[in-house]
């Protein structure tokens, strides 16, 4: 075993060197005067963070990604949560159909998605379009997924049926149920499904452009301009898209510590 | 059956209504929009929009697509392995927990921001570019990262991590004792791996490769940020088509729309059927 | 079953195969000593247990003469080869694994011919062998399945057939029925031996259960805490235990702390009572020595106090404490003058004793062992 140490020893540090490199560059890139000349940077400098977080619309877009995700998280929860539950526990023939409609949006290219309901929506007579309402709607699609299996997981891991049966031998109903007897036990699942959906959507830029675009700049939209505007100050943006990926995904990892872990990851592309 | 119980049954339903009344209106109604528009014309069915949309334009930017996925999809599979691989035969746990929580946030990492972030690294004036350039290599100007081969680096960036937490788990359910067993028996490491490890893992990687497959293909963000229109992809295409940039006929745009989604259809349901191979659950 | 034993051959090389020799083989894990000076020779075609609780030993010897262990120091002679020079994949050492490790992609075919495959043998050899190898465990007709699809019993007998397709020199079984219920468990077991002893091949053979060790060896090493206790046939080491663990491990031992009377008359005093032994018995011991006296459970006749008495030179009254039913046996548990004695009797007789009745036990001379008395885990 001893020689095949140098092989493995070699194979992860060229894996580390390709991840973190281009990571560190754009940390390095944000704060420094001049980097397109020496390999090393030629000075250092916090103007750009100042340039950039100085402007009015850098705080309206991460408001703006903030409030979006935030609202997919929410309807996401509510919309998902009772529908496994119930699913679960009393119509289970009407598991495969949501697990269905849980799978579809992992076959469902952010364009096509934007492109299907631009098409539909359009012809109805309702105020979605160029809302950020069909925004919120559409990333709840796109991460449902990601909610649906830690959920579904963290029921079967606490045994839902039999705790049920519990709180309503003590009397509790339907609902109660839910709130006081299983929600709180299976809250790593979803803080667990909450925090993927949260990274996901806010770094999503495809949906985002190519359904509302310009009427309501999210921060990935905000960073992609910058990124033909000013490359400086651009990596300031890109840095504070990684951080933020970072401290979802460390929470998580953190969370797996004292539950279950969802597989499937799909990158913001 | 008895009253209450058919009413608690109904109940159920009605409760889970919301959730189908979402997905029916989301997910379902959008693309059967687009099932249907695809295959009109005029009045009737038609299968001529699929004709038209097939320009040598969008034949080409399937090509590429097609390409770029398949490129991208089987350096994840390979470099996924072998480093996932690397990971869990390594002797220190805290080196094993560190490279894998690394590949778990990694995974999620993509879109602009990484785009941008090799845009520094291996652009013209990147810091790896001006090492190999100091250590006289010289990357451009035969090599550009606002290329496909820049794209691919980018796409590899995010299909490697990703790889590593879809094989990880069919690496460790490969049992000592086979490998024993085929020790006993006579095999070298080499024919262990090629007579026993890799047909068991068989299912796994390919369906892994299917899933990466997929994500490279419906990618569009790196795409965009990094090569904007100049790569020819069917995602860019599409969102062309989306923005109203080009002038064609909405049902063409839907019918190109139509097959990408059979190609990810494909490549899931693909997927999905090889993660429930038999021989996956081993006596 | 008739066993196509002319088309199945052991390895027979010129040379003497099958002679092993163990030496010194020492193995610690973390400073923990697993394994502790094992030396062993195994004649050719001989079947020979490694017996003992978990954690004893046993499984991590027979690992080392595998090659999946590599020993701290010690040898491992086969014939006139030095094993641990050798890596695991080219030391001709078929195993049997206690999990099976039959491998999921295969069919049973597949497993079997695997060996013979990695060595290159001849497509028409291996279509003529693998046949004639699942004949013999009795599996031909389930050639084509996968192993999830066998039940445990025919799954092993895969294994055995895919360890002997290569011709090994030597069979090493690490527990191969603990996993299987009882029934099938004796039944393989016999079935193994027969295997065995038909083809010849020299065996090593682990497990922790003492009846399967007595009932299909040649020898039996019974082992503790990586020592070896004892090396013996299976009736020496039933009937001579020689050491405490021994005696205890190995079926129900009563161990009479008694004293040394008269060595040359064989004489010892146990409480307030003379137990009679044969003189060979206490050779080698000293007038008042602290003894164990050994005596088995079936040697000691036991009837009620007022009929007529059992037969033997040690004759005790007692008194009946627990009746406990066996099966074939019913073992009575006696108080005499406080102190416990296990005697077993047929069960037919078993009504005649109840507890708190008053019986007379008795045993000869000849039933007893006598053993100095060592302190607990004490190594030979």
């Amino acid at each position: 075993m001893r020689r095949r140490t140098a092989w493995r020893v070699l194979t992860l540090a060229l894996f580390l060197v390709f991840m973190l490199v281009p990571l560190l560059a754009t940390v390095l890139f944000s704060v420094s005067t001049r980097w397109d000349r020496t390999i090393w940077p030629e000075g250092f400098t916090v103007r750009w963070w100042q340039a950039v977080t100085a402007r009015s619309a850098f705080q309206d877009t991460l408001l703006n990604s903030l409030a979006v995700a935030a609202a997919t998280v929410a309807v996401s929860t509510l919309l998902v949560t009772p529908t496994a539950y119930w699913a679960h526990l009393r119509a289970p023939k009407a598991t495969p159909w949501i697990e269905f409609l849980a799978i579809v949006p992992f076959g469902l290219p952010g364009v096509v998605l934007a492109l299907g309901l631009i098409r539909f929506y359009s012809g109805v007579p309702l105020p979605l379009i160029n809302t950020p309402a069909i925004l919120v709607a559409a990333y709840v699609v796109l991460t449902l997924p990601f909610m649906y299996r830690p959920l579904v997981n963290a029921l079967e891991a606490v045994d839902a049926r039999t705790l049920t049966e519990a709180a309503q031998s003590l009397g509790a109903g339907g609902w109660q149920t839910l709130v006081r007897a299983i929600l709180p036990n299976i809250l790593p699942g979803v803080i667990n499904g909450s925090l993927l959906v949260f990274s996901t959507v806010f770094a999503e830029f495809t949906l985002a452009n190519l359904l509302i675009g310009a009427r309501f700049k999210t921060f990935p939209i905000y960073l992609v301009e910058f990124t033909r505007f000013d490359a400086r100050q651009a990596s300031a943006l890109a840095v504070i898209s990684f951080v933020i990926a970072w401290l979802a995904s460390v929470l998580i990892i953190w969370l797996v510590g004292r539950g279950d872990r969802p597989r499937e990851t799909l990158a913001a592309r | 059956m008895s009253s209450p119980r058919r009413r608690l049954r109904r109940a159920a339903w009605l409760a889970l209504a919301p959730f189908f009344v979402f997905g029916l209106a989301f997910e379902i109604l959008p693309v059967l929009t687009l099932v249907r528009s695809s295959f009109t014309v005029g009045d009737g069915w038609s299968l001529a929009n699929f004709g038209r949309a097939f320009t040598p334009m969008m034949v080409a930017s399937f090509r590429n697509s097609l390409q770029l996925s398949a490129v991208t999809a089987l350096l994840g599979v390979v470099g996924g392995t072998v480093v996932g691989y690397a990971i869990i035969t390594a002797r220190s746990r805290f080196v094993r927990e560190s490279l894998t929580a690394l590949a778990d946030v990694t995974a999620n990492f993509g879109g602009a921001p990484l785009a941008f972030a090799f845009i520094i690294t291996l652009g013209s004036t990147g810091v790896i570019t001006l090492l190999l350039k100091a250590a006289g290599v010289s990357l451009y100007p035969r090599f550009r990262i606002y290329s496909v081969s820049g794209l691919t680096i980018a796409y590899v960036y995010f299909q490697l991590p990703l790889m590593i937490l879809l094989v990880v788990p069919a690496l460790l359910g490969l049992r000592q004792e086979w490998r024993e067993a085929a020790v006993n028996l006579g095999a070298t490491r080499a024919q262990y791996w090629g007579r026993v490890a890799l047909p068991i893992l068989a299912p796994s990687l390919l369906g892994s490769f299917l899933l990466l497959f997929a994500n490279a293909f419906g990618a569009y963000a790196t795409a965009w940020t990094l090569t904007g229109p100049d790569v020819n992809l069917v995602t860019v295409q599409i969102a062309a088509l989306v923005r109203g940039e080009v002038q064609l006929d909405p049902a063409l745009a839907d019918a190109l729309a139509l097959v990408s989604l059979g190609v990810m259809a494909v490549c899931v349901a693909g997927y999905r059927w090889l993660a429930t191979r038999p021989w996956r659950a081993a006596p | 079953m008739l066993l196509p034993l002319s088309a199945v051959r052991c390895a027979s090389h010129g040379e003497r195969v099958g002679y092993v020799e163990l030496k010194g083989l020492n193995k610690s894990f973390a400073g923990k000593p697993a394994v502790r000076d094992f030396r062993l020779s195994m004649e050719q075609g001989e079947f020979v247990s490694l017996l003992g609780p978990s954690g004893c030993g046993k499984s991590t010897t027979l690992r080392m003469i595998a090659g999946f262990e590599e020993p701290d120091s010690g040898e491992v002679w086969l014939g006139d080869q030095n094993v641990l020079d050798l890596p695991a994949h080219r030391r001709g050492m078929g195993m049997v694994f206690q999990s099976y490790a039959l491998f999921p992609h295969l069919t049973a075919w597949g497993n079997v011919a695997f060996g013979l495959r990695i060595a290159g043998r001849a497509a028409g050899e291996i279509r003529r062998r693998v046949p004639e190898l699942l004949e013999l465990v009795g599996l031909r007709e389930v050639a084509g399945q996968y192993p999830r699809q066998l039940s445990g019993g025919q799954q092993q007998r895969v294994a055995l057939a895919r360890a002997l397709a290569i011709e090994p020199r030597v069979l090493l079984l690490d527990e191969p029925l603990s996993a299987l219920d009882a029934v099938v468990r004796v039944t393989l077991r016999e079935e193994i031996r027969r295997i065995q002893s038909a083809l010849g091949i020299t065996t090593l053979y682990v497990t922790h259960d003492q009846e399967e060790a007595l009932a299909i060896s040649d020898r039996v090493v019974v082992m503790r805490d990586g020592w070896v206790e004892q090396v013996g046939t299976p009736e020496a080491v039933y009937a001579e235990p020689a050491t405490r663990f021994v005696a205890s491990f190995i079926g129900k031992m009563n161990q009479l702390s008694a004293v040394v009377e008269s060595v040359r008359e064989g004489r010892v005093r146990w409480g307030e009572h003379r137990l009679a032994v044969p003189p060979a018995a206490t050779a080698g011991l000293a007038d008042g020595q602290a003894v164990l006296v050994l005596v088995r459970p079936e040697a000691i006749g036991v009837a009620p106090a007022d009929a007529e008495g059992p037969t033997g030179e040690n004759r005790l009254p007692a008194t009946v404490e627990l009746v406990t039913f066996l099966g074939p046996v019913t073992r009575l548990s006696l108080e005499v003058r406080g102190r416990q004695v296990l005697a077993d009797v047929t069960t037919g007789d078993r009504g005649r004793f109840q507890r708190g009745m008053p019986v007379q036990l008795a045993f000869p001379a000849a039933a007893c062992r006598v053993q100095a008395d060592e302190p607990a885990g004490g190594p030979r």
